[in-house]
């Protein structure tokens, strides 16, 4: 069908317009040759009555009329009327049989017979197809030629031209028609009534016709045609030749029939075929596939039956080598199965030996696991252990400072007020032996000098008190205030005063004034004590001086950022990057617990949110710098 | 196979959306033959009438097909002819041409009720009948009494012999009956003489038999052609004598045939051929360039017979039929003069006079 269809279609879109304009050519050859054969027989007509035009007319008339019925009797002309310059019947000659109207023909009055008016005038042979009869008032096609004063006039009867028309398309089977000057119908065939009796000068007659002949598409009978039309030039007739147009024509309509038949038979061979194929093909498939079936289910050795057809043979045998090579293979595969089978058994084993292996493993490492967990606990302990032993050595140095500094106001002041008891006791003694004025004044000198004394000593041990109180809470209790660095900072160093005096040391403090903070304290106290104390104690070791300095001010991003440098021994390279970490120290087993700097480290980044850094160099001293947020992080730890 | 029972469908629905079948109109009329003239000029009337039409966009949409039969004045095929055009439904049948073929086919036309309009039957007994049968010409009586009444008072013309042809009975007894007693009331004299034309009729005994009744004029009531060859036997033997015809004899034939003997004659018509109108101009226009001749009465007719039928179905409304249109709803245009028709159907016109003159028709009245 879809192979069919559009080669059906193609072929009819081909053929169908060349076979229509091979008819059309034919229809138009046919006009043509018809009118020169119409040409041909008026050219022979006229020859007739033009050998007449050598005729004296003054001849005695018998000779004349002789003359003239010897033409007639050639054939074409129904009569041939001599008529004089009045345009009257000087000789007439009938042929036999025509209708002769008119016995007493010589002397009538042709003067207003328009072929006789139209020679005489033109004074050339006329041709009329619009001849009436003279002698019957029928129509005729007439011819005229003038002759030394007369005319000589032969009428042709349409019979004559008629049936010689009629002979020469006998074999048309489609409408053929002559039409006059005027489009009046003159000879035809195969046409309706109705066709014959109308006038066809607005479709044959209203243009000019090539001389090669022209188509056009008419109409007879409700049926289109394409006619073919040709032109005489003598009598200006119209000569028409019609074959039918699109499916009307019979070769194209039997094209058409061809292809549609030919599509629709083979659509049925097809169809009637089908089975007959199919049951001779089923045959052999049938048993190729039994053959297929019995090679799936392992039957091997079935033989193929042989039938007509080559190339189910030429399967069949394929199949069979193909059954045998499978067989084989099979045979390989069962064999490579086997070894495969034993690898595998073997190798279940060694995983099996593998995973007992493993989970043994496993259970070690669990057990170290925990092992190393319970360590890492005791470790955990022995670090906060040490870390509050270390909390409290410092709370000792603190308690030492603290006792040392206020001995001397306290001292001072108990001296001065024993002075002065022992000075009221004397005064007492005297007063019971008289007292002098004198001795008065000197006693009440005495008493203001020792009280003076005393009340600035207290005083200044008030102050210490204050101060130590302060930097008791905040070393005691992690607090949260706002505070003035720089006052942190002199109470840290007043605390560290008595540790100082005793050895050749010196530190100094440069505080940006007025630096106010938001923070813990206590423990930036501790931090600066302890970095303060581990240069008096590693940094200056066995050297008999030594300056730390403390500055402090503003950093870049609104930070505060102090600097606590010496210029001690430094630290070793070895021990540079791991300063920080607990347990690092330079005099294990010599009273150092290696946690001093860890604890820096640690309550600069976790509870003050700063961070701190070191710089060191063996023989250049060390420079701790710490960068630490004027607002603390909000969480404070415990520790 | 879907597909070619698509392609099948929309053939079938296509073949549906053609252009609206035409309306038919019929003509019946002598196409060959001696009176072929009067039936040629006839059919070429009603084409030129149609083909306006159909120009101008046809009769309320629908294009006219012209079926075209010839009688060839014969009875039989007259009724073949009729009952053919009856058969293919035509809404009406223009023609008969002549009297004697309508007296044939109007039974016919009658029965099926199918509309006759005959441009040139005037034979007095079609008139004053309540038939399907129009009649675009007045009946004989007019011409004929208009005839009798100018021969009798405007020459001394008091005996006529009056030659007719049997072949056409209808109108030609019809003229003789009625210019007799038109004439004979007038105090003159009129002697028939009755022939049928053929080919084989010998016009010298007819002219001699007329001859011998020295009459002041003879009457020719026959067709052109044998008017032309009864004036040429006549002229041969009395050069002076008046001939008149009756208007079926005026036909550009008569002068080609006849020459210089029907020089003279007086013809009376229902049709002037000198016509200043403006319908007849343009006809005469029309027809020369189409047919390369003049109309003639029977041309204009036939015109004015096809402009009647063509008006009438284009006025048609509601339930009316073609005959009650034409008798209620004129009046029609025609070439020459509007066309009313009275209740039975017939038409007044002014018979006009004419004579020939250096082979031309002259119109006197």
């Amino acid at each position: 069908m879809g192979v069919f269809g559009p080669i059906a279609f193609g072929v009819l879109a081909y053929r169908v317009p060349t076979i229509l304009q091979e008819e059309r050519q034919q229809a138009r050859e046919q006009a043509v040759g018809l009118a020169r054969y119409f040409q041909e027989l008026i050219v022979g007509v006229e020859g007739r009555l033009g050998a007449l035009s050598a005729l004296k007319p003054d001849l005695p008339p018998a000779q004349v009329q002789e003359f003239l019925e010897a033409v007639v009797a050639e054939g074409g002309f129904a009569a041939i009327v001599l008529l004089d310059d009045q345009g009257r019947v000087a000789q007439a000659a009938l042929a036999n049989g025509s209708r002769h109207a008119r016995p007493n023909l010589l002397g009538a009055d042709f003067s207003r017979n328009p072929l006789f008016a139209s020679a005489r005038h033109l004074g050339r042979r006329v041709w009329s197809d619009r001849y009436l009869s003279a002698l019957n008032g029928e129509g005729a096609v007439g011819l005229a030629i003038p002759i030394r004063g007369y005319v000589l006039l032969g009428e042709v009867a349409p019979d004559f031209l008629r049936a010689a028309i009629e002979r020469n398309t006998e074999a048309i089977a489609y409408p053929v028609m002559v039409v006059d000057g005027a489009g009046e119908y003159v000879a035809g065939r195969n046409l309706a009534e109705s066709d014959r009796l109308r006038n066809w000068a607005v479709e044959l007659r209203a243009e000019s016709v090539a001389p090669g002949g022209d188509v056009r598409e008419l109409v007879f009978g409700g049926t289109s045609y394409d006619a073919g039309i040709a032109r005489a030039e003598k009598l200006d007739w119209t000569f028409m030749v019609a074959n039918p147009a699109g499916w009307a024509n019979p070769r194209v309509r039997v094209t058409v029939l061809l292809v549609v038949a030919g599509f629709v038979a083979s659509l049925l061979l097809a169809l009637i075929l089908a089975p007959l194929w199919a049951s001779r093909m089923s045959v052999p498939l049938r048993d190729l596939m039994a053959q297929t079936r019995a090679l799936t289910s392992g039957k091997f050795g079935r033989k193929v039956m042989r039938g007509p057809i080559q190339e189910f043979n030429q399967l069949a045998s394929d199949m069979e080598s193909m059954a045998e090579a499978t067989r084989q293979r099979q045979a390989e595969l069962e064999q490579s199965e086997e070894r495969l089978l034993q690898t595998l058994q073997t190798l279940q084993r060694l995983n099996v030996e593998l995973e007992s292996r493993v989970e043994r493993r496993t259970g070690d490492l669990a057990r170290a696991n925990s092992e190393l967990l319970e360590a890492m606990e005791n470790l955990k302990l022995a670090q906060g252990e040490l870390v509050r032993n270390e909390k409290l050595a410092a709370l000792g140095n603190l308690v030492g400072g603290i006792a040392h500094e206020l001995n001397t106001p306290i001292g001072n002041s108990v001296m001065a007020v024993t002075t002065l008891h022992d000075q009221v006791r004397d005064f007492r003694r005297e007063v019971a032996g008289g007292l002098r004025r004198s001795r008065l004044d000197a006693f009440v000198e005495r008493v203001e000098r020792g009280s003076e004394i005393a009340v600035r000593n207290l005083q200044r041990a008030n102050e210490l008190i204050a101060s130590f109180k302060q930097v008791a809470v905040d070393q005691t209790s992690v607090q949260r205030r706002p505070f003035i660095l720089s006052e942190v900072v002199d109470e840290i160093l007043l605390t560290l005063q008595p540790t100082l005096r005793r050895t050749p040391y010196k530190v100094r403090s440069e505080i940006a004034a007025g630096l106010a903070m938001d923070s813990y304290p206590g423990p930036l106290g501790q931090v600066l004590t302890n970095l303060l104390t581990n240069a008096l104690v590693h940094g200056f070791e066995g050297r008999s001086k030594g300056l730390s300095e403390i500055t402090g001010g503003p950093g870049d991003d609104g930070e505060v950022c102090l600097t606590i440098a010496d210029d001690g021994t430094g630290i070793p390279p070895e021990l540079l990057d791991r300063v920080f970490d607990p347990f690092v120290t330079s005099k294990l087993g010599r009273g150092g617990t290696g946690l001093g700097l860890h604890i820096v480290w640690n309550t600069v980044t976790v509870v003050l949110g700063g961070n701190i850094s070191v710089d060191s160099a063996p023989g250049r001293g060390t420079r701790f710098r710490i960068i630490l947020p004027v607002i603390a992080p909000s969480q404070p730890s415990a520790d | 196979m879907a597909r070619i029972g698509t392609l099948l469908l929309v053939l079938v629905l296509l073949s549906g959306c053609g252009p609206r079948e035409p309306l038919r109109i019929g003509f019946i009329g002598g196409l060959s033959g001696r009176v072929a003239d009067l039936g040629e000029a006839g059919r070429n009337g009603v084409q030129i009438a149609i083909e306006e039409i159909n120009r101008a966009g046809g009769v309320k949409g629908r294009q006219i097909e012209l079926l075209v039969r010839d009688d060839a004045q014969s009875p039989e095929k007259a009724i073949a002819a009729v009952n053919e055009l009856i058969a293919a439904r035509v809404e009406a049948i223009i023609g008969p041409m002549t009297s004697a073929m309508a007296e044939v086919v109007l039974p016919l036309a009658q029965r099926a009720g199918v509309v006759l309009v005959s441009p040139t039957v005037t034979a007095h007994n079609f008139f004053g009948i309540d038939d399907v049968l129009f009649l675009i010409m007045s009946s004989t009586r007019v011409e004929a009494e208009s005839s009798a009444e100018y021969h009798f008072t405007q020459s001394t013309v008091r005996h006529v012999v009056a030659i007719h042809d049997t072949r056409n009975r209808a109108y030609t007894e019809s003229w003789l009956r009625d210019f007799t007693v038109g004439f004979q009331a007038r105090g003159g004299n009129v002697v028939p003489i009755a022939f049928e034309s053929g080919p084989d009729v010998d016009c010298g005994a007819i002219v001699r038999t007329a001859l011998a009744q020295r009459p002041d004029a003879i009457l020719l009531i026959t067709g052109a052609f044998d008017a032309a060859r009864f004036a040429q036997q006549i002229r041969e033997s009395d050069a002076g004598i008046l001939l008149f015809a009756a208007q079926w004899a005026s036909t550009e034939r008569l002068i080609e045939f006849g020459g210089k003997a029907v020089d003279g004659m007086v013809l009376h018509s229902y049709f002037d051929h000198d016509s200043q109108a403006p319908g007849m101009q343009r006809l005469h226009q029309a027809y020369r360039k189409r047919f390369q001749r003049e109309p003639g009465f029977a041309g204009v007719a036939a015109y004015d017979a096809a402009h009647v039928v063509l008006e009438g179905l284009a006025r048609l409304s509601g339930g009316q039929t073609l005959r009650d249109a034409l008798l209620t709803r004129g009046p029609f245009a025609g070439a020459e003069e509007n066309i009313i028709f009275d209740g039975n159907g017939d038409n007044r016109r002014v018979p006009h006079i004419t004579v020939v003159r250096d082979g031309h028709f002259v119109t006197l009245r």
